[in-house]
């Protein structure tokens, strides 16, 4: 999974190698200017001294001072190519993670999408890659810089004075350790805390959106006790975890001081004793060594946290690289067309899990001649919506052949085999974008006319019109400014203007009403779709008796076919749905 | 060596809130493209009377962004915030005198630095003689630094603590408030704004308010000090080389200034460019099959990518100039720093200053920057801040559900005498207790329902309702019939008093539902709504919440009249079974039997069922029709339903168009008035 992730890196590779080379020469440089600092100080203690050359120490004050200047001119420029890469390395990072993951979502086919959900791509493809992308700035950068400053100021501090270094021996393993364990106590904590951030969230967004239900029911102070049990929890949760954050802090000063303190006692003992060449500007340069040594040591340690809590996030997003999409097209020979829009089901059975028992489908066989009209009636869960998802091979059959067009489904490339298969979705989705965009979606290069043309065949054209701006009305995302039976006759319109050979309407006219739903039958049946292969799942049985052929479905099994005046006579199932929805008029 | 500073790094690093910005500012930018349809000019403020329909959205807009930009009125905002804290003043005073003990302590500590090396320089320059007394002062002092810092570890330790206690107080109950104050406003609030704007008060605001709180308030108390003391012991080793900062800040405070105003515009361009890839992974992950459907996953990876990498480059931008600021930061007191070099060699050549003191201004020049950039800095995260908490505010402010209803819902029993009286057992029945003069009156509760005249509008001028009659007895069954829009479930929003109506009077048990209190109001009638919404919980808290205290017998009877107890059983986990948040676990239809059985379990007099068996095909609805029928004995019962077999067996249907009753009788009548029922049913019978 490293591997995969490193190739996000690809564009930016080298301004990802450049960024640390930068910040390494920054390092360098900002343990120079401490020690041109120090050395400013030992020349200005020579002023004190008796009998001092004014002359030679104002030169070389100001040799020192400018090459601490001109130092400083080159971390501003090294901080500026530095800065540079580290964002366009990191935005370029996290923009080829995200499109890959996007293109890769993009090309599961449905039943991976069903076992992860729909709400978890979204979240992987938001929160998730935000943490990986935040992390992996942080590390270029901070993880990075840490140890080369820690290695660098290190040696200085060495060259300075073996003496005090030997703070440091006890004084990393300090840190460290206090880091390694806030750290190990803190991440659990934080994602307890997630945990019950996402339970409040749930408890807030359950309260507003059923906001109608709690009203009807006065259920006000019931959801202000549910509120505030929840409310507690994130509270008592949050002051649990950020506790532990707080002591990092203070220990950590801790150990700073103590070790400036002492390194500060044992350099003047040594310069009062005059045993090692240590001078008091040295000892003020190693002090601020201490400083840039442990915070460094603590930085690191920190990124470190933040890449385990980040784990998760890339855990999330490898899992779904890792999917394979169940269904490919690759096998299939990439000329073939379908012939006509005949379909047939040989020995057809489904089950959504290759580990469970019970079959979805039972062993359909099936054959719909091209340009028939096939309805398909049954109660819920009768697996009508399966059944025909196969034939643009949504889901694949888990027994048995599915044959389109003449060949089996597997033979045709995805592009080939759905270019003539249109779908209306019993979950119609349009997209954000003006309704001619959105009926254009079933062919992007149709004419004006041609969309107009769909439109009134779906009975869409009239509501279409009575909006000011007609077709160049905007959706709202999800489509959310028409109503749920406009939205259905859009999404017919958009699937007529595919002008494929086979139609599957899934129960897509559920929210219009009759009257409408017999016009758009009728121009079904007009001369330009006449030839079209139409499968239409309803569950009103008006939507379906004038068919050529009705199929009754129960428990994923066939368990009648014929006419409507065949299977009101024949099929017991048939008449009591029909008997169910008729009881009115046959009172009459 | 600042130490709020630290504590902020440890957020910044561990990115801890950078999961919810995004995913806010996401819903954000949904909520922002969906403006509210039904707006009351009578509650706005002053709108011009004649600004057309591109002006006022303009307007809207503009009132909009400044609201979202800073804080209108910066003093009753912090009134209003202070009195959120002020329950905390003792431990706010605490604070506060820690947090200045803690500064001056570790500043006055740092200047333990001045006698060491004084004595060291006075060794080498043959002052001392003794290497052992130079060495006891300078150990003298060292301890004394130690405990300076130890002291000042340890009131930065309490303090924070204090503050980690007083926020997180605050932010719950800041949240508590809002939470409380929502369930109490009236429907039209929740019609006008998304779940995701409301959501936001509850998130990015009051966290905004709470992290001024804990980080900002002690880091600017600790900041200010900072800046003044070490400023001021600068000025004491020498005002002459001070002087020279005053440039340093000044430059300081530009480049702060510059960068922020160049930043935060890119800052806010990348948030909504963040946004807009956001809303569209929601939007097109959504969609994905319908995108595979129609084969354009190419197409939608080309839009992808365009808006990704417009992020991208933004992104790029502003994080160079973000990055950019501490370099320059330090260049410029590097500079000074530069300058104070040869100005106190200068001094100390003509003799107005020793070295030691020098050495000792020097190092204290390098400090007294970062409290100057953390002061500069706090400035913008207290007006977001405060603009957080003004928003919180204006939700506070929205004016209750008005409820001037007196009538109350009380249970009566007869007593030994036979008289009736007040009880709280569950075997009394229902009754409204109607205050007269001088006392009360006893009115049964039997759910006769009375609209007279009713005309309402959502928004004023255009009439969802007009002069609408209808009366229900007990036991009765009335249906509406319309196409979508045709105001049906208007009807029910005023009956419920979910909204109030505008003209008309409507009675219950011949009370004016006005005078009724809203909440039992509500209890005596039970709403099976369109849209199926359960809550997390199991199915069995989700049948209860008709009835808090139902037994397990009681849930199971709901249940069985619902016609949901054999699908429950069925599942794995039967009533214990957990809906998960995007109910993905049950069918549409069979959240339609529990929200059935959960209106069943209330065991209200009055049942409003608007469209709630739409998703359960036509066979199931046949089978609860026995359960449905038990349900709605004796019962008033309001039906909305598109399918017509639904409501054919209602004593009256109510046909409505555009806002009227257009046709009213029962199923036999309409048909033979052969008007617009007939059609509809027609539109069926012409298949035949």
């Amino acid at each position: 999974m490293a591997k995969r992730f490193l190739s996000f890196t690809k564009g930016y590779r080298f301004l990802t190698i450049i960024c640390p080379f930068m910040i390494f020469l920054d390092v360098v440089i900002e343990i120079e200017i401490p020690k041109a600092m120090g050395k400013v100080v030992d020349i200005l203690l020579m002023l004190s001294a008796e009998g001092a050359d004014y002359a030679t120490i104002q030169s070389e004050l100001i040799a020192n001072v400018l090459k601490m200047l001109l130092l400083c001119a080159f971390t501003l420029i090294i901080g500026y190519i530095a800065a540079r890469c580290s964002s366009i390395a990191s935005m370029g990072f996290g923009a080829n993670l995200r499109r890959e993951l996007f293109n890769k979502i993009q090309d599961l086919s449905f039943d991976n999408i069903d076992k992860i959900k729909i709400s978890s791509l979204i979240t992987r493809m938001t929160n998730d890659v935000s943490m990986v992308q935040n992390v992996y700035k942080n590390t270029i950068v901070t993880f990075i810089k840490g140890p080369f400053m820690l290695i660098t100021a290190l040696v200085y501090a060495l060259n300075i004075s073996r003496d005090l270094s030997v703070v440091f021996a006890f004084a990393l393993p300090a840190i460290v350790i206090i880091v390694a364990i806030m750290g190990y106590l803190a991440v659990p904590l934080f994602k307890k805390m997630l945990e019950k951030t996402d339970k409040f969230n749930g408890v807030l967004r359950g309260n507003i959106g059923g906001i109608r239900v709690v009203k009807s029911f006065v259920r006000e102070d019931h959801e202000k006790e549910k509120f505030n049990e929840a409310n507690i929890a994130v509270m008592e949760m949050n002051v649990r975890a950020q506790k532990l954050i707080l002591y990092i802090s203070p220990a950590i000063m801790f150990v700073i001081y103590g070790c400036m303190i002492f390194a500060m006692w044992r350099g003047s003992g040594i310069i009062i004793s005059g045993t090692g060449n240590l001078t008091v500007g040295n000892m003020t340069t190693f002090v601020s060594y201490i400083t840039q040594v442990l915070s460094s040591v603590m930085t690191v340690m920190l990124v470190f946290v933040s890449m385990i809590m980040a784990k998760a996030s890339i855990g999330r997003i490898g899992e779904i690289f890792k999917q394979e999409p169940s269904i490919s097209d690759k096998a299939a020979d990439k000329d073939a067309t379908l012939s006509d829009g005949s379909i047939e089901f040989k020995n057809v059975s489904f089950k959504y899990d290759s580990a469970a028992v019970k079959n979805i489908l039972e062993d359909i066989n099936l054959k719909i001649e091209s340009g028939e009209t096939v309805g398909i009636i049954g109660g819920t869960g009768s697996s009508k919506s399966t059944l025909i998802q196969l034939i643009p091979r949504l889901y694949e059959a888990s027994e048995g052949e599915v044959i389109v067009g003449g060949r089996n489904v597997r033979d045709y490339t995805f592009e080939n085999l759905r270019s003539e298969v249109s779908v209306v979705l019993q979950q119609n989705v349009l997209f954000s974008g003006t309704i001619a965009d959105n009926i254009r979606w079933g062919d992007f290069s149709a004419s004006d006319e041609d969309v107009i043309e769909a439109a009134k065949a779906a009975e869409a054209h009239g509501f279409i019109t009575e909006f000011e701006k007609g077709y160049d009305t905007e959706l709202g995302q999800g489509g959310n400014t028409v109503s749920g039976g406009q939205r259905q006759r859009l999404c017919i319109a958009r699937a007529l203007l595919k002008k494929s050979k086979i139609l599957i309407l899934d129960d897509s006219t559920s929210a219009v009403d009759t009257a409408t739903d017999a016009k758009i039958r009728a121009s079904l049946r007009s001369e330009k779709y006449k030839d079209m292969t139409k499968i239409i799942i309803a569950q009103r049985i008006t939507s379906i008796m004038d068919a050529d052929r009705i199929i009754v479905m129960e428990d994923g099994k066939i368990v009648g076919m014929g006419t409507h005046e065949e299977l009101t006579k024949n099929n017991a199932i048939y008449h009591e749905i029909f008997v169910s929805q008729q009881e009115g008029v046959l009172a009459q | 060596m600042s130490k709020a500073p630290l504590n902020e790094e440890n957020k910044e690093i561990l990115g801890e809130e950078a999961a919810e910005s995004t995913k806010t500012s996401a819903e954000e930018k949904t909520d922002k493209k969906k403006k509210p349809k039904r707006t009351r000019p009578s509650r706005a403020k002053k709108i011009p009377e004649n600004e057309t329909e591109e002006e006022r959205k303009e307007r809207e807009k503009k009132e909009e962004e400044t609201k979202k930009k800073k804080p209108k009125d910066i003093k009753t905002a912090t009134k209003r915030l202070l009195s959120y804290i002020t329950q905390y003043k003792g431990l706010l005073f605490l604070v506060a005198i820690l947090v200045i003990a803690t500064t001056v302590i570790s500043v006055l500590s740092s200047l333990a630095m001045l006698p060491v090396n004084k004595t060291l320089e006075e060794l080498i320059a043959g002052n001392i003689v003794s290497g052992d007394e130079a060495m006891a002062n300078i150990i003298k002092w060292l301890v004394i630094m130690a405990i300076g810092y130890a002291l000042s570890a340890l009131c930065n330790l309490l303090y924070s603590r204090i503050m980690l206690h007083i926020s997180s107080r605050t932010l719950k109950n800041m949240r508590r408030d809002l939470f409380n104050h929502i369930q109490g406003l009236p429907l039209e609030y929740f019609d006008k704004r998304k779940t995701g704007q409301i959501m936001s008060h509850f998130t990015n605001d009051v966290n905004r308010v709470s992290d001024l709180i804990s980080s900002s308030f002690p880091s600017l108390i600790s900041s200010t000090i900072q800046a003044v003391m070490t400023i001021t012991i600068m000025i004491v080793f020498s005002w002459k080389l001070t002087l020279t900062i005053t440039v340093a800040i000044v430059l300081m405070f530009m480049v702060v200034a510059i960068i922020t105003s160049k930043c935060s515009p890119l800052f806010k361009a990348q948030q909504k460019a963040i946004a807009e890839v956001n809303g569209f992974t929601e939007e097109y992950i959504k969609g994905i099959k319908v995108v595979q459907l129609f084969c354009q996953e190419k197409k939608t990876k080309d839009s992808f990518n365009t808006l990704n990498e417009n992020y991208r480059k933004i992104g790029v931008k502003a994080n160079i100039i973000g990055g950019f600021m501490s370099p320059l930061m330090s260049m410029i007191t590097r500079i000074n720093y530069a300058i104070c070099v040869f100005y106190g060699a200068k001094l100390v050549m003509a003799g107005e200053m020793d070295v030691a003191k020098l050495i000792n201004y020097l190092n204290y020049s390098k400090s007294y920057a970062s409290p100057i950039v953390s002061i500069a800095s706090t400035y913008s995260s207290l007006v977001s801040a405060l603009a957080g908490a003004e928003r919180v505010f204006e939700v506070l402010d929205t004016p209750n559900e008005t409820d001037e209803g007196r009538v109350t819902l009380v249970r009566l029993i007869k007593n030994a005498l036979g008289e009736e009286e007040e009880t709280s057992s569950k075997d009394g029945t229902f009754s409204w207790k109607v205050p007269t003069e001088g006392g009360f009156d006893y009115v049964p509760l039997k759910g006769n329902i009375e609209v007279k005249d009713v005309t309402f509008a959502y928004v004023e001028g255009t009439d969802v309702l007009k002069n609408i009659n209808v009366s229900a007895k007990s036991g009765n069954k009335v249906a509406f019939v319309g196409s979508t829009g045709a105001g049906k479930t208007t009807i029910t929003n005023l009956i419920n008093r979910f909204y109030e109506i505008d003209k008309g009077l409507i009675t219950y048990d011949g009370i004016d539902i006005k005078d009724i209190k809203k909440d039992d109001l509500r209890h005596s009638m039970a709403m099976v709504l369109q849209d199926t919404k359960l809550f997390s919980g199991t199915i069995a808290d989700n049948i209860r919440y008709g009835k808090l205290d139902a037994t397990q017998e009681e849930i199971e009877a709901a249940a069985k009249l619902a016609n949901a107890h054999s699908f429950i059983e069925k599942l794995p986990d039967g009533y214990e079974t957990k809906i998960k948040a995007d109910a993905v676990n049950i069918s549409t239809g069979q959240a339609q039997l529990i929200n059935i059985a959960r209106a069943a379990i209330a065991g209200a007099p009055l049942l409003i069922l608007d469209e709630a068996t739409s998703s359960v095909d036509t066979r199931t609805e046949r089978l609860i029709e026995v359960g449905m029928d038990k349900i709605m004995e004796d019962r008033t019962v309001f039906v909305i339903a598109h399918r017509l077999s639904t409501v054919r067996n209602s004593d009256d249907i109510v046909v409505l168009e555009h806002g009227e009753i257009i046709e009213e009788g029962n199923h036999q009548t309409l048909i033979d008035q052969g008007g617009k029922y007939y059609q509809l049913y027609t539109g069926k019978a012409e298949m035949e």
